[in-house]
């Protein structure tokens, strides 16, 4: 099958990827609800939009790795504040180390290529 | 001043206008469907909808109560459009996890659909569209389309219409369609299994609803399972004959139009004569060939373009519509009609006056003589002569010399002359705009009969020139013979016979060669065999007609409220409630 690659594509394939591990790491600094999630990202300048979050999150809970509560709120309906499981910190690690490889071997390869 | 309504949204209650109440309806919609295959689908519908609602209700604060447009494309916008949802699901992924996971965890891959692909376009992304529809490299396509545009220009056409009804793929999800699930044996029979599957559920469903029907009363969702049922498969078998009739549509369209094209670039002929030479004999050289075939064009190669377009979207399955499109279409075949018309109009108009040339020809036949009537062939048909009418030759255009010759076919009539001498008449009728016009052109018309002893030579053709055009142009010679005297007619005139009396009942074409007598009432045959006459006998009965002759003296005529009934020595002729009955009588 020919497909061209195209830029557009290939970041959102890459952003795509790193999606679960954002949530998951800013989960990992304590609870939070959709909206605060999508403010760190946000604020990380991961271009996301919001819906693309909850079918996240409903997905990563369903399989275990997050669990919630309810909480009451003043400004509309009661608010589900996320927090990591045990699955889910240890799935975070595991992540962040495979992140932590693919960056190194990323970068070393850019810059190889650069300096030679 | 608009009308609200009240919504629940997330248990927050909203007073929000009628438009914008439609936009997060249809909102929410986009999205169910958009995780409509996901478990946990209600979950994520509900925790967007508290989002959405936690949105909205900041809104109201500021002293406003009611929700409009704005808003909602607000709240939208930062949401998100389902298309624009990043997709976390990528197959190569977790390829380790189960099927079942998978299903689980991803969207369920869609189905393929035709798009335009904006990212790798030339001019409108139309062939790398179908390329990645087909699978193939889009050069191949584009091949095809530049090898169809030497094909009179049909490719640029279908490249329009492909580029108009293909609506190009601009959201994320459109362009996951676009490179959906190939359309191959693998994902039709996983189609049908999956439909097949969904069949069984609704059929163990009504099932269920069956048997439910005798412990409480559920005839009414029973019923409306059924007629779901039945809806389903309507509109299924409906698909596939629609699909099937736009592929006909498409076929048909493409090659009427390709006739059409060939018509107009002189290719076809319409009664043995291409359009040029069709227009040019008959309507002459000052008429404008080229807004006679811009008006063909238009009147008959939009419907024509419309049929092809409208069946490429029944195949595809398209259903937006193009309002635009299909009213300028409708203009530009108005636009075409109205020039046909006015050059059809136009040309017709030289047909409106008529006139009639009647000369005598200087002749003095001996009343004892047998007259013969035979053809003088000044004209031979020559190969590459154009040849159009009913009868065999009895018009022919000779193209070879500048201006063209028209070469017709003269009648000839024979009749009882009123006094003891034989005359002969000429007539040339022509039509025109006016009258003059019109016997201008009957004077143009060349035609000779002549006299030599005792026989009447006539041209086998009156001719004249194309610079006249064609305008009814007629030439009958009319012979006038008094009673008892004999004439032979050569049969070289056969078919030119014009209504000549004959008491032997025998047909025109057949009274060539043969000795004819004149009488009052017509010539009478001295040489016919009695096969001629058995032959013209039979061709008569073949044709009986009852004539019910009113005028004779015992003829009466009943109408009462039994009906008709007509009785003369001929026949009884009755018309009443049983029927019409015809009873002849023995004369």
């Amino acid at each position: 099958m020919a497909q061209t690659i195209n830029t557009e594509n290939t970041q959102s394939q890459m952003r795509k990827g790193v999606l679960e591990l954002c949530t998951l790491s800013v989960l990992a600094s304590g609870e939070a609800y959709p909206t605060e999630i999508i403010e760190q990202l946000k604020g990380s300048k991961m271009m996301i939009v919001e819906g693309t979050l909850y079918p996240l999150l409903t997905r990563l809970k369903n399989a275990n790795y997050l669990t919630y509560r309810w909480e009451e709120s003043t400004s509309g309906p009661p608010r589900k504040y996320y927090k990591l499981t045990e699955q889910g910190e240890a799935l975070l690690k595991e992540l962040e180390t495979t992140w932590d490889e693919m960056v190194n071997a990323v970068n070393k390869l850019l810059k190889g290529n650069k300096n030679q | 001043m608009n009308k609200t309504l009240t919504i629940n949204l997330a248990g927050l209650v909203f007073n929000i206008e009628e438009n914008a109440y439609q936009l997060l309806k249809d909102y929410l919609a986009a999205i169910k469907n958009q995780f409509k295959n996901e478990e946990g689908c209600d979950e994520i519908v509900a925790d967007i909808e508290a989002r959405l609602a936690e949105m909205l209700k900041a809104k109201t604060h500021a002293g406003k109560q009611v929700l409009v447009d704005a808003d909602i494309h607000e709240a939208i916008n930062i949401m998100g459009k389902p298309g624009d949802f990043e997709e976390t699901a990528s197959n190569d992924k977790q390829s380790s996890s189960t099927s079942q996971e998978q299903k689980n965890y991803y969207y369920k891959s869609k189905t393929r659909r035709v798009f335009r692909d904006g990212d790798n376009k030339v001019l409108g992304g139309v062939c790398s569209g179908i390329a990645s529809y087909f699978d193939t490299d889009p050069l191949w396509i584009r091949l095809a389309l530049v090898v169809l545009f030497f094909g009179f220009g049909s490719g640029l056409l279908l490249y329009i219409i492909l580029w108009i009804i293909i609506p190009e793929a601009k959201t994320t999800a459109e362009k996951l369609e676009m490179r959906g699930d190939p359309i191959d044996i693998n994902t039709i029979s996983q189609t049908i299994k999956e439909e097949a599957e969904q069949l069984k559920n609704r059929m163990q469903d009504f099932g269920s609803g069956v048997k439910n029907e005798f412990t409480s009363q559920r005839t009414q969702s029973v019923g409306s399972k059924l007629s779901n049922l039945v809806v389903t498969i309507l509109q299924g078998i409906f698909k596939v004959i629609s699909k099937v009739f736009g592929a006909l549509f498409v076929l048909f369209g493409t090659l009427l139009f390709v006739a059409l094209l060939l018509v107009l670039c002189n290719v076809g002929t319409i009664d043995g004569l291409s359009v040029n030479e069709f227009s040019h004999t008959i309507a002459g050289a000052d008429f404008s060939m080229f807004w006679f075939k811009t008006g063909l064009f238009m009147c008959v190669g939009i419907p024509l373009c419309m049929l092809v377009y409208k069946g490429l979207k029944l195949v595809l399955g398209i259903r937006t519509s193009h309002m635009w499109l299909n009213l300028s279409a409708g203009i530009l075949w108005f636009v075409g009609l109205t020039i046909c018309l006015y050059l059809s109009l136009s040309v017709a108009s030289d047909f409106s006056e008529q006139t009639r040339l009647k000369t005598q020809i200087d002749t003095h036949f001996n009343n004892a003589d047998t007259l013969f009537i035979k053809t003088n062939n000044i004209y031979q048909k020559n190969w590459g002569d154009l040849d159009f009418g009913i009868d065999n030759d009895r018009w022919l255009v000779n193209n070879s010399t500048q201006p063209s010759v028209w070469w017709g076919k003269p009648r000839v009539k024979i009749i009882t002359s009123e006094n003891d001498s034989t005359s002969v008449f000429v007539t040339k009728t022509s039509a025109g705009k006016e009258k003059t016009e019109a016997s201008l052109r009957a004077k143009n018309i060349n035609y000779n009969a002549t006299q030599q002893g005792s026989v009447l030579l006539l041209d086998n053709y009156f001719s004249f020139l194309n610079t006249d055009k064609y305008r009814n142009q007629e030439v009958i010679v009319l012979i006038k013979m008094p009673k008892n005297k004999v004439v032979y007619m050569d049969n070289s005139l056969k078919y030119q016979w014009y209504e000549i009396e004959n008491l032997n009942g025998i047909s025109q074409s057949e009274m060539g060669d043969k000795y004819w007598k004149m009488t009052a009432n017509g010539l009478t045959c001295l040489s016919c065999t009695e096969e001629d006459l058995k032959k013209s006998k039979e061709d008569k009965e073949n044709h009986t007609e009852h004539i019910i002759n009113i005028n004779d003296s015992n003829a009466q005529v009943h109408i009462d409220k039994h009906g008709i009934e007509v009785n003369s020595k001929d026949a009884h002729v009755k018309i009443s409630a049983d029927g019409i009955k015809v009873d002849e009588k023995e004369k």
